[in-house]
């Protein structure tokens, strides 16, 4: 059962980890979190993740600065990166993927948007007949 | 070569300043400007500690063009530390910048304050046009370990029309909050019925103040 | 003695911390630290205006920040200085991070390394030791080691260099044959005194310090590796806000802060980017030396 896909969560809002936690592990991925971007660059440094989700806003470390390390780690510049966001406007959208995001969901989450990125993106087949 | 041996007799004072740099630290506000990005940096740093007439305004310019990342730094550091009401208005500005590290430090410089001084400054903001600085003050005021928290949160709550903004008041119910808050987590809930994610985050702050 | 202390922790609420603590940090505390337990929990609940254990308790499970429960985490584990103290750091530093900083610079050039808050000297020796032995690139460059402390007292200690059985236990024979001369006499604690070698005291630079005071800083530039370990917890945010600045400020591009293993930049600066080595994580000043 840990064999899954490893997702990391990246977001200073306890509850969008816990529910990223609730609806992803629920789908067979692993998930790990943290609280800002230093500290996700620790936890993918530690145990490189198949996907990260990585709000926009957080102290210490912004999102986008995350991403823009994550793209220049030689283990780590191909992880497949969701921003996730309470901005909406397409120029958010645009630094997005400029930092090197290669999806962007708007906040709040909805379950299955996320599960149907985090599937895309982490190469695992759609729908329930992809699930271990 | 290999390690270096100390000077016999010398003076275990540790390695001295360039004595250029402590000449031009006479004037903090002209240091500011400095050609050398060590030298405005220290500059920012004593302005902090020792904040003349002037200080925050000529910190808070500084801050409109500063390109070297450790002067900004030092320069949102020296504001939360002056951490009077001209030092966080100053600051309030910059939470709407593009650069998502500026208004993140601005924030962070914001909650480092006394609860007294930042609060007022960041009230007003909870009425703001933009959902993305109501966030902010929603983050900023709940972080404060003040009287009114739980009023300010509880209004936003019951009446922000932005989803995410209720949201933020929860969040910070989650990391500390109490059973007065239920009912108006209940009616953030009843006003966005449709949305999972309001459902989960409302049950988890919930489940924090009730089963801690 | 604990049944002197008005505020020490009942049974149950001892009980009820210790299965806390083991829960989230795996630091296992038995009944027979007690009165060290108590004695830091209260420093903390008073500091934090907790009154009582329940309410630090909902502190320590339910702050975002996981600030306090690094504090009390460090305050339990520190105190405990010895040399090769968490050597896994000393190994990344003559494994990994040097080999880098030098790979663009000639023979003969500089290298700094600062040891902040190097109470009684045991972190700079070690460091000094450790090039020594273990870096086969030691004689190739000029490396400065340089020391300091707030207090006074402890550096004249870390200057004398003498330590008893307790400090050195970390150590090989042949490190200790080899660095290390037996004195006459006994250490306070009982048990022989050994004294760093002349040789390795000339080689540490050790200077009074207040890290948060910029003047006393500002001599500290062009610096390769800071190592500052448990010195950080001491400080509240915006002080470690301000020391972390000051770091960035002192260290050349490219350069590592090296922190205690319960610490995290993370919950510090925005500055610096967290390097993962085989042996340890480091967090540097961007190459470029600009942000992140």
């Amino acid at each position: 059962m840990t064999d899954g896909p490893r997702i990391l969560v990246v977001d200073d809002a306890v509850t969008v980890r816990a529910f990223g936690r609730r609806v992803l592990e629920a789908e067979g991925f692993v998930v790990d979190e943290a609280v800002n971007g230093i500290e996700g660059l620790e936890r993918a440094m530690a145990v490189p993740p198949d996907l990260v989700i990585v709000d926009v806003n957080m102290r210490k470390m912004d999102g986008y600065t995350m991403l823009r390390v994550l793209r220049r780690d030689p283990v780590l510049r191909d992880v497949p990166a969701i921003m996730i966001s309470t901005e909406s406007k397409d120029s958010d959208r645009e630094q997005a993927l400029l930092a090197g995001a290669n999806w962007y969901i708007v906040k709040p989450p909805r379950p299955e948007m996320l599960v149907e990125a985090a599937r895309l993106l982490t190469g695992r087949p759609l729908g329930p007949e992809g699930a271990p | 070569m290999g390690l270096v041996k100390k000077k016999a007799g010398a003076t275990p004072s540790g390695p001295a300043a360039p004595d250029a740099q402590v000449d031009r630290m006479a004037d903090p506000l002209a240091a500011l400007e400095d050609a050398d990005a060590s030298v405005r940096r220290d500059a920012a740093h004593g302005l902090g500690h020792a904040a003349p007439p002037g200080a925050v305004a000529a910190l808070a310019r500084r801050l409109e063009t500063e390109g070297d990342a450790g002067v900004r730094e030092a320069i949102l550091t020296a504001l939360a530390r002056i951490a009077t009401g001209e030092a966080a208005a100053a600051l309030l500005p910059f939470l709407d910048r593009e650069d998502a590290a500026l208004r993140n430090g601005v924030l962070e410089s914001l909650q480092q304050m006394p609860a007294e001084v930042a609060a007022p400054a960041l009230l007003p903001l909870l009425g703001h046009a933009d959902p993305d600085l109501r966030i902010f003050a929603v983050q900023g005021l709940g972080g404060l370990a003040h009287p009114g928290r739980a009023d300010w949160l509880a209004a936003v709550m019951e009446r922000d029309a932005d989803v995410n903004v209720g949201l933020a008041a929860v969040e910070a119910l989650a990391e500390a909050g109490s059973p007065e808050a239920l009912s108006s987590l209940e009616t953030l809930a009843r006003r966005f019925p449709d949305d999972p994610f309001v459902a989960f985050a409302v049950d988890a702050a919930r489940s924090s103040f009730r089963g801690g | 003695m604990a049944d002197t202390e008005p505020d020490g922790l009942s049974p149950e609420d001892y009980a009820t911390l210790c299965d806390f603590l083991r829960e989230r940090t795996g630091l296992s505390f038995t009944e027979a630290k007690r009165y060290f337990v108590d004695r830091r929990v209260a420093a903390r609940m008073q500091a934090v205006g907790a009154t009582n254990l329940r309410a630090y308790l909902n502190l320590l499970r339910f702050q975002a920040s996981g600030e306090e429960l690094q504090r009390l985490v460090n305050l339990m584990t520190v105190n405990e200085t010895y040399f090769f103290r968490e050597k896994y750091q000393f190994d990344c530093l003559v494994k990994s991070a040097l080999d880098e900083l030098v790979r663009d610079r000639p023979k003969g050039s500089r290298l700094r390394i600062w040891s902040a808050g190097c109470a009684t000297g045991e972190e700079p020796y070690s460091i000094a030791i450790m090039l020594l032995e273990n870096w086969g690139r030691v004689d190739d460059y000029e490396i400065e080691l340089l020391a300091s402390d707030i207090d006074s007292a402890v550096l004249e200690r870390a200057r004398e260099g003498i330590y008893d059985e307790r400090a050195l236990q970390g150590l090989p024979a042949h490190l200790r044959a080899k660095y290390f001369q037996s004195l006459r006499g006994t250490a306070p604690a009982g048990g022989p005194r050994w004294q760093i070698i002349e040789d390795l005291r000339e080689s540490v630079d050790f200077s009074l310090v207040n890290i948060a005071d910029p003047q006393q800083v500002r001599g500290f530039r062009g610096i390769d590796v800071i190592f500052c370990r448990n010195l950080l917890i001491y400080f509240d945010d915006l002080g470690r806000r301000e020391a972390a600045s000051m770091f960035h400020d002192s260290l050349a591009p490219g350069g590592f802060v090296c922190l205690g293993h319960s610490e995290s930049m993370s919950r510090m600066s925005s500055l610096f980017v967290p390097r993962r080595f085989p042996d340890a994580i480091l967090y540097q000043k961007p190459v470029d030396g600009g942000a992140p």
